[in-house]
């Protein structure tokens, strides 16, 4: 049911922006950018039941879950530079939007560093 | 939640447009523009504790 709602208000949103488009582009940016933060507002509590069950699997799993943290912390950084690189795009600032996605993959490449060490020392050891 | 934030943005921005273009021909373009900022500064304060919410709860959830 969730699932139709957020669809439908994406519509009423869409229809609204783009009648304001022609009189005033600046506020049916701010309307797409504010639907926008509405629908993750709304898919947040999604993402807190699947990180409390991400938790209950670390207590199965017991040790060997700190690089877990990583990944949480790079799926977060994916979920926010895409969000903003969007909103660039709708603006139409393309250019503006990469380097935003840019951005973020060298922070993720950069926050991966430790695993990729660990690794390379683990078959050291061998 | 809050879905009547996008029908007052929607209006406001009706409004302003309505209220720019009475004021362009009646001659005082001024003041139109001057309707249309006062829109958009209205605008931006509704919508920016919302996004202040939003980024805040993303930078705990995933302790970023």
């Amino acid at each position: 049911m969730e699932l139709v709602k957020v669809a439908i208000f994406g519509i009423a949103t869409v229809l609204l922006a783009v009648e304001l488009k022609g009189h005033k582009p600046v506020l049916s940016l701010i309307l797409g950018m504010s639907g926008a933060i509405l629908i993750m507002m709304f898919s947040l509590d999604k993402i807190l039941k699947v990180m409390e069950q991400i938790q209950t699997v670390f207590h199965l799993l017991g040790q060997g879950t700190s690089y877990f943290m990583i990944l949480i912390k790079v799926l977060g950084v994916t979920y926010l530079c895409q969000f903003s690189s969007g909103i660039c795009r709708d603006a139409g600032f393309g250019n503006l939007a990469e380097q935003i996605q840019v951005f973020g993959k060298l922070y993720i490449m950069l926050s991966g560093m430790p695993i990729l060490l660990a690794f390379i020392e683990m078959i050291q050891n061998l | 939640m809050s879905v009547g934030l996008i029908f007052k943005i929607a209006a406001v921005g009706i409004l302003v447009t309505v209220l720019s273009q009475v004021l362009k021909h009646s001659g005082r373009d001024e003041h139109a523009f001057l309707a249309s900022l006062a829109g958009l500064i209205l605008v931006l304060s509704w919508i920016v504790p919302y996004i202040l919410e939003l980024f805040e709860t993303i930078r705990k959830l995933f302790e970023l």
